[in-house]
């Protein structure tokens, strides 16, 4: 029976489980809001600080909650905006006179003339967006507890009545000014003009009160307010809109909205994005990471918001941004991986290629640099045997820098301290953990001792000095944090200098409020500074925060500087020529000189123009914070030529050898077994070469050679089919820390020598070989016309020439500082023609002039005979591994003793023609004594030097 | 003889009577026996439950200072309650602690099988106290237990002593005056005693067994449930989980204590 009726009760307990409450809820009436209104700027113990700010627990918050917790630090200035929107007079705390909602200019006073910036207050407002529509959620940032500042901090009080006066001073628990205050009412300026109401809203997970907007336009620019309207209830302004004020929301523009592209990446293009790699560019996961959440922010997984302005053009923005990152790496999506900077071109074909170089990264500015690398060759070239040629190839490194702001300097916000105190009572030892005897007499008086929650309330407040409204606190579920200074909170107060007051009555100060807690306990005092990222000086730190900025991008600036036509930077070259007729003895060799080399190439860097090549700047930008002019991106272009090295040729077969870069008294020939250029010792520069440009000389003894007959144009032509033959290389060119460039140029030379017989046959000036004497020519001798030395402009050949002017090929006279052979005695090859073309024939006519005749004599076939004989019998004079059929045996005078210039050399070939000297082993070379043909002697100063005007031998 | 015979006969007869009864006694207990151990099994297939309470060793030993000291940690089911308890010989931690705790009663010394945990409770004192754990403090969350619904879901309490974290099982919710013992050391029979008070005083029936060779705990705190004028104290008993024993959600009954307090209080 027993267990049926536990039964029943429990049944009975289950179907109506709120009954428990129902008493309770009868007997606690809603725990009181105090609305206060009006600001005083001083106040004086008895009026300060006695008034308990309290809330309604029926949850029925009402707007001017919300005026009343406008947000913590309010400043002097804005307390004056305050009152003057709540019509409060400067002397007290009672209105002027009650506002007329007649008078159009007084309500729009009032309603304009102050307004609450979202950013600066307590209010928080939640937008969610979908699909261009808007639903707004607007809470205070308690999770929709306002935090209402009490007595002690700033006295809002509503005294606008006696009799509200009178009681609060009765009895300051249990004012009501609700008695007094009419609900407010909160107006949109958009939705049409709605009038909000109070509702539950969803706020991290807490349900808490607040005011919801729905289906509010993305395209609405105009600003928002809620206009926030107060009306007196009682007293001589009863029903009257005694106060109002705004909150300004954040346009919508300007509103965080989530980023598709996070949860969408593969629609918005950061799959792409996400996944790409440069190919052959060395750049870490890290560094290439930070490139991409930098340069494409909308990808990066920490961005969940973005502003709803940029939702608009997503995706293109995503796509326009990664074009411009696979620009940084120059797009090389059809490159070869394995060595994705390296351009080959072919002769006078020019090539480009960018390259990403790296990313810096600091707090305010962010860095790109990029180079672009481009080559160019010379054009193939087409030189008759013995020829030389010059091939120059073109490079140019451009840099780009791009400096990106990351970052802005930021305003921090103002630091304010919240001070309070706790009290401390004694209490609470051996076993009795109870109230006090005061507190039971307190509720004995309350409510009779039935301990309702009220009268427990209030005795709490009373006899501990310290209020724990419970009723609140299970209303709006506080944090543990919140918990733990709840019980402080009622003594709290706000300064923005940092620094507790010592009186109270004004912001900043601290006291203890109960006056059990002076009699029974004491005060321990606590301060917490914030908010989080304070400043108590925002306007130092953020000129702080803007000087940094600057000093920063200076010295990225700086960073990025580099010098561009430093060796290291301009990379390393080399030239390689393949001629068939290099040869070192019997090795063939392939000319190659490079940084390896002795000899030194032509290599010569310039920026473009400008102070250090800078031949673009973007537009300045200027920063929100200050005019100051910067850069955003640098376009700086360094040109670089390089040239074959200075060469000098022999004077005697013509072949060319390189000079040194150290000691151009030195020369280089190859060594083919080494595979390099040797120094020639024990021959001087001066005794037996030229010095001469940057040329590659080809060998007098090349065979035609990449070139062919024209029949049509009657021309010697490079064939299509060329075998390159010259190629220019370059590596680490460009940023040395990075991933450098390097090149390859290939391209050719032909070579024509018509005294070969395998020459074209088509070629009219081929030699014939049933004619002439075909091949082995390396001495070239012929006889001329006396009265057109080089007819059909026929080009003269070195030694003809000394500098080509004017583009005619005819030689110029070598200046006394040019002429390495007789310096004092200068041959100038012009002249000379003119002067041999002048006289003629008529030179030899000895018969009315045998001045300009040194000798005659007739050169029989058995002179010749022996001539050849002796020739083949002589050999590699200059040791350079090849036979030159000449002794070179002359004898040389050193006119001014040191060698160098002046010095006159002379053969004595022919010397013993009379048979006046035994002692040459050529004295049977020409013999003088065959029927008169022996020779005449004239001016008899052959080999003595070719002075103009010279009449005889100055040894 | 023959009579003899015929007294054998009897006799045996009877024997066999004897060894059939005593056949079908023992087979009756086995089968009882069987049947208890059966129901036993069914109680160990009991709803297991998972406790969400913390290590809390090493708060324990952070907590000591020059000034105050704790000597354990309590932690209840279902309440905030989850702070230190002091040794309540320390003579300043009663005005200088500004965060929840418990004490020990003075009464307690070490090695004894129960002690009694005490702390305050100002204002959840009224007959309809707060079931939340928001804004509380102290012990003011015990008075949660008045509840049935919350009873019956909250069985557990983990006290922290020693280096050790201790599970105590509740097995009795009661009220009683200043007059309740405050556990000065108990003899055996005294604990028995105990127990069964302490079981016939609770507003509930808690499926548990307790016995003198379990390890006590008591933790109390004040309340004017009946006013200003008796039974102030409002006590929760636990014993420590036994060796082997399973973590379950054993069977909670309202009894007629309890049904005394809805028709005394209108209760429910």
């Amino acid at each position: 029976m027993k267990k049926y009726i536990t039964r029943i009760l429990l049944f009975c307990f289950f179907l109506f489980p709120f009954s428990i409450y129902a008493e309770n809820d009868e007997t606690e009436a809603p725990t009181d809001i105090v609305k206060n209104y009006c600001i005083k700027d001083n106040c004086s113990n008895d009026t300060c600080g006695t008034y308990e700010i309290k809330y309604k627990s029926d949850s029925s918050l009402s707007l001017t909650d919300i005026a009343n917790s406008i947000r913590n630090g309010t400043l002097s200035n804005e307390i004056t905006a305050i009152r003057t929107a709540f019509k409060c007079t400067n002397e007290g705390e009672n209105f002027t006179s009650c506002p007329s909602e007649s008078d159009e200019e007084d309500v729009q006073s009032i309603v304009s003339s102050y307004t609450l910036d979202t950013e600066q207050s307590n209010i928080n407002v939640v937008f969610k967006e979908s699909n261009g529509k808007f639903d707004i959620d607007i809470v205070d940032v308690y999770s929709g507890k306002f935090i209402f500042y009490n007595a002690g901090t700033y006295p809002l009080k509503s005294v606008d009545s006696k009799d509200m006066t009178d009681k609060i001073k009765e009895d300051p628990e249990t004012y009501n000014p609700a008695e007094y205050i009419d609900t407010s009412k909160i107006i949109t300026n958009f939705n049409d003009d709605k009038i909000l109401e109070l509702v539950d809203i969803t706020k991290n997970g807490k349900t808490v009160k607040g005011y919801k907007l729905t289906d509010v336009s993305g395209d609405d620019t105009q600003e928002m307010k809620l206009k926030i309207e107060v009306y007196q209830k009682s007293g001589d302004c009863a029903g009257i809109m005694v106060g109002a004020f705004s909150i300004k929301l954040p346009a919508l523009d300007t509103v965080d909205v989530a980023n598709p592209a996070i949860s969408n990446p593969t629609e918005y293009g950061c799959g792409d994005v996400n996944s790409f790699k440069p190919k052959g560019i060395k750049i870490s996961d890290t560094a290439l990471n930070d490139l991409k959440n930098d340069l494409i922010g909308e990808c990066d997984s920490k961005n969940r918001t973005i502003k709803y302005t940029q939702k608009v053009n997503l995706k293109s923005t995503i796509l326009e941004k990664f074009e411009n990152l696979k620009a940084l790496f120059g797009n090389n999506d059809d490159n070869d991986d394995s060595n994705n900077n390296k351009i080959n071109s072919k002769c006078n074909e020019e090539k480009t290629k960018t390259r990403f170089v790296k990313y810096i990264k600091k707090k305010y500015w962010a860095a790109t640099v990029s180079e672009e690398y481009t080559i160019k060759g010379d054009q193939a070239k087409l030189v008759k045997a013995g020829d030389g040629f010059e091939y120059e190839t073109n490079y140019s490194i451009t840099r780009y820098v791009t400096i990106v702001q990351i970052s802005k300097p930021v305003r921090p916000p103002q630091c304010v301290t919240t001070y309070g105190h706790i009290c401390y009572w004694p209490g609470g030892s051996g076993s009795d953990g109870g109230p006090n005897e005061d507190f039971d007499s307190c509720v004995l008086k309350c409510d009779g001792g039935k301990y309702t929650q009220n009268c427990i309330n209030s005795c709490y407040l009373n006899v501990y000095g310290v209020n724990r409204d419970l009723s609140f606190i299970d209303k709006f579920s506080y944090s543990n944090q919140e918990k733990d200074s709840s019980v402080s909170r009622t003594a709290s107060c706000v300064t923005d200098h940092g620094n507790a007051g010592t009186v109270a009555g004004n912001p900043g100060d601290y006291y203890c409020v109960s006056s059990y807690c002076s009699a029974n306990g004491w005060c321990n005092e606590w301060a917490i500074t914030g908010p989080s990222g304070c400043s108590w000086s925002p306007g130092a730190e953020y000129d702080r925060q803007v000087d940094t900025a600057d000093t920063q991008l200076d010295t990225l600036l700086r960073e990025l500087n580099v010098d561009m036509t430093s060796s290291d930077y301009i990379g390393d070259y080399s030239y390689k020529i393949t001629d068939t007729y290099l040869k070192y003895g019997d090795e063939m060799y392939d000319f190659v000189v490079d940084s390896s080399n002795p000899p030194i190439l032509g290599v010569e860097a310039k920026y473009a123009s400008g102070d250090n090549g800078v031949i673009e700047s973007a537009a300045a930008i200027k920063t929100s914070y200050s005019t100051k002019t910067y850069h955003p991106y640098i376009k700086r272009k360094v040109n670089i030529t390089v040239n074959l090295p200075l060469s000098a040729v022999n004077k005697v077969t013509g072949q060319s050898v390189y000079r040194s870069k150290d000691d151009d008294n030195f020369v280089f020939s190859v060594n083919a077994n080494e595979n390099k250029l040797d120094r020639i010792d024990n021959i001087s520069l001066l005794d037996y070469y030229a010095k001469t440009d940057r040329k590659y000389y080809t060998s007098v003894w090349s065979k035609n050679y990449n070139v062919k007959y024209d029949d049509q144009l009657g021309v010697i032509k490079l064939t299509d089919d060329a075998e390159f033959n010259i190629n220019v290389s370059n590596t680490s060119a460009g940023e040395e820390e990075g991933q450098t460039f390097s090149s390859n140029i290939q391209c050719y030379y032909g070579v024509y020598n018509k005294f070969y017989n395998d020459c074209d046959p088509d070629d009219p000036t081929c030699c014939d070989p049933s004619v002439d004497i075909c091949g082995g020519i390396q001495y070239i001798y012929r006889p001329i016309d006396l009265d057109d030395v080089f007819p059909n402009d026929r080009s003269p050949r070195w030694n003809w020439t000394g500098k080509i002017t004017n583009g005619k090929s005819t030689g110029a006279a070598l200046t006394s500082e040019e002429s390495f052979y007789n310096n004092n005695q200068t041959v100038n090859p012009e002249q000379l023609i003119s002067d041999i073309q002048e006289k003629g024939y008529e030179i030899y006519d000895v018969s009315s002039d045998s001045r300009e005749v040194d000798y005659e004599f007739v050169l029989t076939t058995e002179n010749i005979r022996n001539i050849r004989k002796y020739n083949k019998s002589v050999s590699d004079y200059n040791k350079d591994g090849s036979n030159n059929y000449l002794d070179y045996n002359m004898s040389c005078y050193d006119s001014n003793g040191d060698a160098i210039g002046g010095e006159v050399c002379t053969s004595r070939f022919l010397d013993n023609i009379d048979g006046n000297s035994g002692t040459e082993e050529n004295n049977s070379f020409i013999t003088y004594s065959v029927n008169g043909y022996g020779i005449t002697e004239r001016k008899s100063i052959a080999g003595c030097n070719n002075a103009i005007g010279g009449t005889e031998c100055d040894y | 003889m023959k009579k003899r015979k015929i007294k054998l006969i009897v006799i045996f007869f009877l024997l066999v009577i004897i060894v059939l009864m005593l056949f079908l006694g023992f087979k009756i207990f086995k089968i009882s026996n069987d049947e208890n151990e059966s129901n036993y099994k069914k109680d160990e297939k009991s709803e297991k439950i998972e406790l969400s309470f913390s290590d809390r060793v090493s708060e324990v030993n952070a907590f000591s200072d020059e000034r105050f000291f704790s000597i354990g940690w309590l932690q209840v089911q279902g309440t905030n309650i989850d702070f230190p308890i002091l040794n309540s010989n320390s003579s300043k931690y009663e005005t200088e602690i500004d965060y929840s705790y418990g004490w020990r009663s003075p009464n307690y010394n070490n090695g004894e099988n129960r002690e009694v945990l005490i702390g305050h409770n100002i204002i959840n004192v009224s007959s309809t106290p707060m079931l939340s754990t928001e804004g509380l403090e102290n012990f003011e969350a015990l008075m949660s237990f008045s509840y049935y619904s919350f009873a019956k879901d909250n069985l557990y309490i983990q006290y922290t002593k020693d280096g050790q974290n201790d599970l105590y099982l509740i097995y009795g919710v009661g009220f009683y005056d200043y007059s309740y013992d405050n556990a000065e050391t108990l003899e055996d029979d005294e604990i028995n005693e105990y127990i069964s008070s302490v079981k016939k005083n609770s507003i509930y029936d808690y499926d548990v067994d307790v016995n003198n060779n379990d390890i006590l705990l008591t933790i109390k705190t004040c309340t004017r449930y009946f006013g200003n004028n008796e039974k102030q104290q409002f006590v929760i008993d636990a014993r420590k989980v036994r060796e082997e024993e399973e973590i379950i959600k054993y069977s909670v009954e309202i009894n007629s204590n309890f049904e005394k307090l809805i028709n005394n209080y209108e209760k429910s």
